[in-house]
């Protein structure tokens, strides 16, 4: 069946669907109907659903809710579909055109299914004449709809008296009974005995979820797959516990107070002990003073054989030529330089009356001044230290790896003394000097064991005419085993008061450094012995007195407890 | 722009150094390579000297600002500077330098040594009342042995102990001592240089 042009197609709509679209048309559609005939958001929602609405944040609707906000019509989706972008693209006076004259003299080509979604979608022009329409093609259900009511009627008569919807005239649509029409078309027993919907469709089954949960044979708006929701937002902030920031505050208390220096926290001894401590210094002090001012020498000597490491000192150093260039590593420091003070000085006075030209370096900063101090002061009386005949190369900083460098090649060597823009290599007396292996003898002058050490392992295969140690005395003992070792890596050691004793007897001096502190030595050693003795003993007697207190109390209690509980009872 | 390029860049110079030295040690051409960049080490050595005493002119500063001790540290900053502006200006072997030196930093740690013999002295004395057990008899006849054979006792010699048993106490059981825990040192040491070749070990922070 085909349509005349000038037809009205809202004609040969059937019943039902004309009755649809009234319903449609009393729905307000413009936004001015919407917002009038919106229902009180606090009259109309159900208890429910607002409390769905405040479970999951949504705002509550109102009239002051907006246009995307508001709720759907109800009956939208028997609308026609309408092609959004035919619609919105094209601008309005395009519309209008497409609505009334050219489209009409334009033959159709659109798909069967376009001509039916214009024409409904065309209410208003169904109260405006058209002069004309255009020939258009319908379904195949609705052409066959038409010859069924037998409604075909021309377009162009009918058009002006009949309106698109008759509103009165038709029964309402009653839910679960299909119109006579429809049941006429119906395919008698084709339809299949069960129910052929999803479960989700069916009456038993609920909604589980969204602001429908807990009704039952509610369809679902879409499927769970393409339900587009707000994605969750995950916090970039660490959760913690309350345990866990105590920790974390402890922990970082704890360093912070690591990197705090100690104050100096003084803290109040008892009266004894402190009077105890006062005698023990005191003492002490008296020991060593008293033979200092009386300069008595009441202590014997060592026998020389006693330290024959001093010995092989004195025979090497005996034995160098005239003019020998000798290297002194001062590695010295200062707190331990008046212990030390008595064998230097016993060794370079000997140095310095074999005539040698001695040359100074150390890797300690207060090296240079310790240097320039004990030439200028105690040496005074040689030729050498008065007139300044030697070389002080100064500070080499960096320690081993300096050392290592200055061993391999000393010319090159990074001094303090380069540093201030002198060389000390231009003397004449350093012409023959190209390498440490080039000195006559090497010395090292160390307070500490671990120094001394340095110079050993570093330099003993650099020197050929081997490496003596003046140490104090707390180092020799950490020094022997590379004395005694083979190949034998330090040749001799003078440490201490004790070896500047023997060192200065075995150069037949009957005065020296050395003989001024040995009675003082003697009897400072003396007095500590006797005092770690005193203090032993009274510890031992203040804890037998103590702990037979103890035992006496420990005995009387099995006394006492039975009065108490007869004093209990 | 932040690469973090820091950790392989500083393991492989430090790697890289350390064959460099080891190798010098075995090839005698590589000796000039080795010499300067010991010479370099000499010189960031002598770098970090003085980044230490600016250090600790700024913690003593701060201190001042806090107000946190200020008498010590404001005394403290006053004597830096004029010990390092005179050293500057003198030399390290200058008149007033050396006075320096001669009388206020060496008497100051010779007494500070001579009042560490004390204490140990009472300490001594003190530790068979705090500990009494077998390591404290110990180390208490170890004492008395070796203070009696370093010479003569308010002018008295013991040769019992000056030529017999101090003797054997330096040569024998303190030698075998030493001895084995050099050997425990030299391990240690190879172990660190191989760990630092190898990169497992990065003590400069890398």
């Amino acid at each position: 069946m085909t349509y005349h042009s000038g037809q009205d197609p809202e004609e040969s709509l059937p019943d039902w669907l004309k009755a649809l679209r009234k319903r449609q048309s009393q729905e307000p559609t413009s936004p001015e109907g919407e917002d009038s005939s919106a229902p009180e958001p606090d009259e109309e929602e159900p208890d429910w659903l607002r409390d769905i609405r405040q479970r999951y944040g949504f705002p509550e609707s109102g009239p002051e809710t907006d246009s995307h906000q508001k709720p759907e019509n109800a009956l939208s989706d028997t609308q026609p579909i309408i092609p959004s972008r035919a619609v919105e693209t094209r601008p309005n006076h395009e519309r209008e055109v497409f609505s009334q004259g050219p489209m009409a003299e334009e033959p159709i080509e659109d798909t069967p299914e376009q001509p039916s979604q214009e024409w409904i979608n065309e209410e208003p022009a169904a109260e405006v004449p058209q002069p004309e329409s255009p020939r258009r093609e319908f379904p195949d259900w609705l052409e066959e709809l038409g010859e069924v009511e037998g409604t075909a009627i021309k377009e162009d008569e009918l058009a002006p008296h009949i309106p698109a919807f008759t509103e009165g005239t038709e029964p309402e649509l009653i839910p679960g009974v299909l119109p006579s029409w429809l049941e006429a078309i119906r395919p008698g027993g084709a339809f299949p005995q069960e129910d052929t919907r999803s479960e989700e469709m069916l009456p038993s089954a609920e909604k589980i979820g969204g602001p429908l949960a807990g009704l039952s044979g509610v369809l679902p708006a879409e499927p769970d797959a393409i339900q587009s929701f707000k994605p969750p937002v995950y916090s970039a902030r660490l959760e913690v516990t309350d345990s866990q920031s105590q920790h974390a505050a402890a922990f970082k208390k704890m360093l912070e107070e690591e990197g705090k220096p100690k104050g100096d926290q003084g803290h109040q001894v008892a009266l004894p002990i402190r009077l105890i401590n006062t005698l023990i210094g005191t003492a002490i002090f008296v020991a060593v003073l008293v033979p200092l001012l009386s300069q008595s020498q009441l202590a014997p000597r060592p026998e020389p054989d006693l330290l024959p490491e001093n010995a092989a000192v004195f025979n090497r150093i005996d034995v160098l030529p005239s003019e020998a260039p000798v290297l002194i590593g001062l590695d010295l420091q200062p707190a331990l330089y008046g212990e030390t003070k008595a064998a230097i000085t016993a060794v370079i006075n000997h140095l310095l009356e074999r005539q040698a030209r001695l040359v100074f370096i150390s890797t300690q900063p207060t090296g240079p001044g310790i240097v320039e101090r004990l030439l200028q002061e105690e040496l005074a009386n040689q030729p050498a230290g008065a007139e300044g005949n030697y070389t002080n190369l100064g500070y080499l900083s960096g320690g081993m790896a300096a050392l290592r460098s200055f061993f391999s090649d000393p010319r090159s060597a990074t001094v303090s003394m380069s540093a201030l823009g002198l060389n000390p290599w231009t003397s004449p007396a350093f012409d023959s000097i190209d390498s440490v292996s080039d000195f006559a003898l090497v010395l090292v002058v160390s307070s500490n064991a671990d120094d001394a050490r340095i110079w050993i392992e570093q330099g003993a295969s650099e020197f050929p005419n081997g490496l003596i140690a003046i140490t104090s005395a707390q180092a020799a003992p950490l020094l022997r085993p590379y004395l005694q070792g083979v190949p034998q890596t330090l040749q001799g050691i003078v440490s201490g008061v004790q070896g500047a004793v023997l060192y200065e007897r075995l150069r037949s001096q009957e005065v020296g450094g050395g003989r001024d502190l040995w009675d003082a030595y003697s009897f400072g050693l003396g007095a500590i012995l006797l005092l770690i003795l005193l203090g032993g003993l009274s510890g031992r007697l203040t804890h037998m007195r103590l702990e037979r207190t103890a035992t006496k109390i420990t005995y009387t209690e099995p006394e006492t407890k039975p009065a108490g509980d007869q004093l209990g009872n | 722009m932040n690469l973090r390029l820091q950790t392989p860049l500083a393991t492989a110079v430090a790697i890289a150094f350390g064959f460099i030295i080891l190798a010098s040690l075995l090839i005698p051409d590589l000796m000039d390579v080795r010499n300067q960049i010991l010479n370099w080490a000499i010189l960031l050595a002598a770098i970090a000297l003085f980044l230490g005493f600016a250090n600790l002119f700024q913690v003593h500063l701060q201190k001042l600002r806090n107000k946190e001790k200020s008498a010590y540290s404001s005394i403290l900053i006053v004597a830096m500077l004029v010990t390092f502006a005179i050293t500057l200006w003198e030399g390290s072997q200058g008149v007033t330098a050396a006075w320096i030196f001669n009388n206020i930093q060496l008497p100051i740690e010779t007494s500070l040594m001579a009042v560490l013999a004390i204490s140990l002295t009472i300490a001594a004395a003190q530790i068979l009342q705090q500990r009494k057990d077998l390591m404290s008899l110990v180390f208490i006849g170890t004492v008395f042995i070796l203070i009696l054979s370093s010479g003569p006792l308010f002018g008295i010699e013991l040769p019992v102990f000056t030529r017999t048993i101090g003797p054997i106490v330096n040569n024998f059981l303190s030698v075998g001592a030493l001895r084995g825990l050099l050997i425990g040192v030299s391990l240690g040491t190879l172990a660190s240089g191989l760990r630092i070749l190898l990169g497992s070990d990065r003590p400069y922070g890398g």
